[in-house]
């Protein structure tokens, strides 16, 4: 027997004594203790130590049989289950805030809510639309949409002496056959209701504001007869809040309101006392203590004439309170004079009756023959 | 009993049945005990009941017989040692010798010594000397029935080094009873 032999061999002993499988007297004579007391260590459990052996077998076996349920159901299952459904809720989530804002930004939602998306949504400079605390009066046309835009590309295009283009004056022209009217008047915004206090009654003092359409739309022709009629009307955007045309402003007021809603814009913010404001003629920076005065003397873009006159069909007017600012805008001078309002006090001094008397946060209205100054804020005055 | 009968029992057990848990847990838990009793006495029962927690929970997905369920219970057993020294925020404790001295003149003579000590006593007389890894191998050998290769993963050491550290325990062993017998 070799060395390496012998070096197993006692390799073998020594994991059978470990083992307790070497009988003590078997075992090396240096070993001996050692397989006995390994033999000691291994031997039969007391009494106290399977004190309470019962009791810890139910134990394990409900721990087993509480394991084994969720190990029934493979695990997969259970993950795919949560990745189906965190899917599933996120579409959902995805689906119902796309609607919400798609439907925010039409316009669509509630009043209630779409005023507060609006409000929200304007502070971090998101023009949505805003619906007007007023309602509106008369009839909707037909075509409304597609008429709005299209009258506001023409107005914008007789504002800027410039040709509608081709195929959008075809549509615009058969609409208006359509309704059996001319361009112009087919253009001109629904009539306004006397009772409709929407009026644009500021404009925003925000200087800086860039407004570039904001007259464009509305300028009264030069020269033109019905200056006050008409130059109200074509201020819609900021000002008359029944037809909801569109109007220069429209752009921008169509994004905000159409048709009226943009006269609860900033300005109402600004100026609390006034429920319906315009802030659609800010290139016209305003100057004055109170812009709903001096908004309109503006320095507002110098209107333009038309090749095809705008008719007023309407016989509204509306007229800043206390003799200020043409209505709702900076060029609320337009129609009358023929040049940009400079003064909203020169523009009332031409203006009809009862123009001057307006006090301070009162609108002038006149409507087919009627005049009267509607209060749009705590110091307006009944005439 | 056999240890067909024991393998029996792990599979049964796995399906929660409680003869089944009842024969494992009596034929595991003694040497559990004597094995947590060295590791951290005191503190035995505890550790023994938290093991027998964590392989319970484990057993509807075990796989294997009697031999690789006592390797995993003994497993479990470490590392809630290991866990019970780490909330103390110390060290195991690896030798226990005070008492050695004392019976030093009591002992009537190895063999007869021997045959009166319990099991817990026989254990602390095998490792109760041995330094902590030599004493590691020798508790999982004798008391969780290791094998070497066994230990070894248990341990994180190699094969060859559980071997070296079983046979020096061994010989420190020999050399002691021989020079001055077995003492508890």
């Amino acid at each position: 027997m070799t060395s390496a032999d012998d070096e197993t061999t006692e390799v073998r002993t020594l994991d059978r004594i470990l083992s307790g499988l070497v009988d003590p007297e078997d075992a090396p004579p240096e070993l001996r203790e050692v397989a006995r007391l390994v033999r000691v260590a291994q031997g039969p459990a007391s009494e106290a130590e399977l004190s309470n052996a019962a009791l810890f077998a139910t134990e394990i076996a409900a721990v087993v049989r509480r394991s084994t349920a969720p190990a029934a159901s493979p695990r997969w299952r259970g993950r795919v289950a949560k990745v189906v459904s965190a899917k599933v809720i996120a579409l959902a989530v995805a689906l119902v805030l796309g609607g919400g804002v798609a439907a925010a930004a039409t316009g669509s939602l509630p009043a209630p809510i779409q005023r507060v998306v609006s409000d929200g949504l304007h502070h971090i400079g998101i023009a949505v639309p805003r619906p007007s605390s007023q309602r509106r009066i008369g009839p909707s046309r037909p075509g409304s949409q597609a008429r709005a835009g299209l009258c506001q590309a023409y107005r914008e295009a007789a504002s800027h002496a410039s040709a509608l283009p081709a195929a959008s004056l075809a549509e615009l022209k058969l609409l208006a056959d359509q309704a059996g009217e001319s361009l112009a008047a087919y253009c001109e915004p629904a009539p306004l209701h006397p009772a409709a206090t929407a009026v644009s009654a500021s404009r925003s003092h925000r200087p800086s504001k860039p407004a570039p359409r904001a007259h464009g739309s509305a300028p009264a022709k030069t020269g033109h007869p019905a200056s006050s009629k008409s130059h109200g009307r074509s201020h819609g955007g900021g000002g008359p809040v029944t037809s909801g045309p569109p109007t220069a402003g429209g752009r921008k007021q169509g994004m905000t309101s159409p048709g009226h809603g943009s006269n609860e814009g900033k300005a109402h913010r600004h100026h609390g006392s006034l429920p319906v404001t315009s802030h659609t003629h800010g290139t016209a920076p305003s100057q004055g203590k109170r812009h709903v005065h001096k908004g309109g003397s503006g320095k507002g873009p110098t209107p333009t004439t038309t090749t095809e006159p705008i008719t007023t069909t309407t016989t509204t007017t509306l007229v800043h309170g206390n003799g200020g600012g043409s209505p709702g805008s900076g060029d609320g001078g337009h129609g009358r004079s023929g040049r940009p309002g400079r003064k909203g006090t020169r523009a009332a001094a031409s203006r009809p009756l009862g123009l001057a008397s307006c006090k301070s946060g009162a609108v002038f209205i006149a409507a087919r023959g009627q005049s009267s100054c509607v209060s749009v804020g705590k110091e307006a005055q009944q005439i | 009993m056999e240890d067909r009968d024991l393998d029996t029992a792990v599979e049964a057990a796995g399906r929660g049945e409680e003869w089944a848990a009842s024969l494992l847990y009596r034929a595991v838990q003694p040497l559990l005990l004597r094995y947590l009793g060295q590791k951290a006495p005191g503190h035995e029962q505890d550790l023994a009941s938290e093991t027998w927690l964590a392989a319970a929970q484990s057993l509807p997905r075990f796989e294997g017989d009697f031999a690789r369920f006592r390797a995993l219970l003994f497993t479990i057993a470490r590392r809630r040692v290991v866990d019970h020294y780490r909330r103390q925020g110390r060290r195991p404790r690896a030798v226990v010798l005070e008492e050695e001295a004392d019976f030093a003149d009591l002992r009537p003579g190895p063999e007869d010594l021997v045959e009166q000590m319990s099991a817990s006593e026989a254990v602390a007389a095998l490792v109760g000397s041995l330094p902590e890894a030599q004493a590691e191998v020798i508790l999982l050998r004798v008391l969780a029935g290791l094998s070497v290769e066994e230990a070894a993963q248990v341990m994180g050491r190699s094969a060859g080094s559980v071997r070296i550290l079983q046979h020096r325990a061994l010989r420190r062993l020999a050399k002691k009873f021989q020079g001055e017998g077995v003492t508890r």
